[in-house]
């Protein structure tokens, strides 16, 4: 219990509820932050076993992610821990009273780096790292030209350029790495490299969570049924993301590969 | 007046109101994910059970092709035996038996010839009785029967002897640890040949003086060690002739590690373990 009062910064609502309300009531944040905090869990398990390969690097992102999402929370936290009410002061009416620029920064364009990092060091093909890089270079000019002239939309939304910029950007390197895959020897056990769950499931990640944004219209207190939706489908995207990724952990071994070339 | 008051009023209400989403455009939302995670999730496991499948019937393949390896190598041996065999019992049965009475003959010779010509006489039976003597282990060390009768041991013993007669200073044998019959009898003569072919090496090229043979037994393997002091050779270089190929193939064929080392004036040397249980 102590475990989730920390991970959940809603004192409040514990102190009035049993322990079933409160989980009904946070279910989202009980099973959305725990499958991301055991995800970062299980890599550091395992990063032995993934010491001498690349996916070393995976582990190291997957433990960045925790910190991301726990500080993510940074405008709960305030508002329910009266010993953080100072940032609160220091925060308002800034362009990071909202998260959304946290996680615009921290998620979106970070896994999109991440991403392009990840398969350009694992990538063989001189074709295809050639692509990767000047996609990457392209992408960096576009994000930094959005963030530019586009930075008010912060104070109360997330941008869309953002994310499509950085969707395109994670397509090209997973759909490069499919591409390798299948023309290379590696389709013969595809099935059995960690690498290939990493690059499906964030395809289906990012292929999942981008019409949410042409619904963001709806993502108000006047349309509950929506929110709700939203959450939900938010959290199935996380824990399909996230149980792959400690399933892929687990059962795949290792490759023989040089680190990083 | 009033009416229209009412009218624009509830009009800027709505617009004022945040858009509200119908229940068609949250279950398109619902069904077009449903349908991107089930297209994915088919389209992947298709791909792993179609690999799958591919890398079975692959992997039958090979195996086939390695039992068909393997039983032809194993045909090789047995017809190699029939055909050791067969010399075996023609040197035995045939020049044999002319040697022998070739010997009786030269004793009646001798002793119906003057002292002048009984030196040469008495040494020429002697060299006959020689060479029966060398047909007849020769005629032994060829025929596998006599090799399972009297054990793998004993005609390694025998082979060395015939060799230091031959050409050798000294040939050796040492067997270290506590004896046991190996498991299959069949596995003895394959041992037995390869070691010959080895001894063939080092009569034909190796121009070596001594020639050396360990057997050490233990608890889960049987170690055989060869070695000459010839003049070896280069293990990269060598042109690898029938007798090296066939080497490795039988011991291959009986499970044995095979290794051989050699090195130009440094001799020769063959070391192989055997698993004594499986």
């Amino acid at each position: 219990m102590v475990v989730t009062a920390v991970i959940l910064p809603r004192r409040i609502i514990l102190n009035n509820f049993t322990l079933e309300e409160y989980i009904k009531h946070n279910y989202f944040y009980i099973i959305n932050e725990g499958i991301i905090i055991l995800a970062g869990l299980v890599g550091l398990i395992h990063l032995k076993k993934f010491k001498n390969t690349n996916v070393k690097y995976f582990i190291y992102f997957l433990v960045y992610v925790v910190f991301v999402e726990i500080l993510g929370y940074y405008r709960r936290w305030y508002l329910t821990y009266d010993s953080l009410h100072w940032l609160k002061e220091f925060l308002e009416g800034t362009i990071f009273e909202k998260n959304h620029l946290w996680y615009a920064l921290f998620w979106e364009v970070a896994s999109a780096l991440f991403l392009t990092f990840y398969f350009y060091i694992n990538l063989e093909s001189k074709l295809y790292k050639n692509i990767i890089k000047y996609s990457l270079i392209t992408y960096s000019i576009l994000t930094l030209v959005c963030f530019a002239f586009n930075y008010e939309i912060y104070y109360y939304d997330q941008a869309k350029s953002v994310w499509f910029l950085s969707v395109v950007q994670i397509i090209i390197c997973t759909g490069c790495y499919f591409l390798e895959v299948l023309t290379s020897d590696k389709i013969m056990l595809f099935y059995k490299s960690i690498n290939f769950y990493i690059a499906a499931v964030f395809f289906i990640w990012f292929l999942i969570k981008t019409p949410l944004i042409f619904y963001q219209v709806y993502y108000s207190t006047s349309d509950w049924s929506f929110v709700f939706l939203k959450r939900d489908i938010i959290l199935f995207a996380n824990v399909l993301m996230y149980s792959t990724f400690i399933l892929a952990l687990i059962f795949c071994k290792p490759e023989n590969q040089k680190s990083v070339r | 007046m009033h009416v229209i008051n009412i009218v624009l009023c509830t009009f800027m209400i709505q617009s004022q109101e945040q858009a509200v989403s119908t229940a068609a455009e949250r279950y398109l939302l619902i069904y077009m994910i449903a349908v991107l995670v089930i297209v994915t999730t088919l389209v992947i496991i298709f791909f792993i059970v179609f690999q799958k499948r591919k890398n079975k019937l692959v992997m039958d393949k090979i195996r086939q092709q390695q039992e068909f390896d393997e039983e032809i190598s194993r045909t090789q041996t047995e017809i190699q035996e029939q055909t050791l065999k067969h010399i075996g019992w023609e040197l035995h049965d045939n020049v044999g038996q002319l040697l022998a009475y070739a010997s009786m003959q030269m004793n009646m010779i001798a002793a119906s010839v003057g002292d002048d010509m009984k030196e040469n006489v008495n040494n020429t039976a002697d060299v006959i009785r020689e060479s029966l003597k060398e047909v007849r282990s020769l005629s032994k060390s060829l025929n596998n029967d006599v090799i399972l009768n009297i054990g793998f041991e004993k005609s390694i013993a025998n082979e060395l002897n015939r060799l230091k007669r031959m050409k050798f200073a000294s040939a050796e044998l040492h067997i270290k640890g506590e004896k046991r019959e190996l498991e299959n009898k069949k596995h003895e003569i394959v041992i037995f040949r390869i070691l010959q072919e080895f001894f063939s090496n080092s009569v034909k090229y190796s121009e070596a003086q001594n020639l050396l043979i360990k057997l050490e037994y233990k608890p889960d393997s049987l170690i055989i060690e060869a070695s000459d002091d010839g003049k070896g050779f280069e293990l990269e270089t060598v042109e690898m002739g029938s007798g090296l190929i066939n080497m490795r193939s039988r011991a291959k064929l009986i499970n044995a590690d095979f290794n051989l080392f050699s090195k130009p004036s440094e001799g020769a040397r063959l070391s192989m373990e055997y698993p004594l249980q499986f």
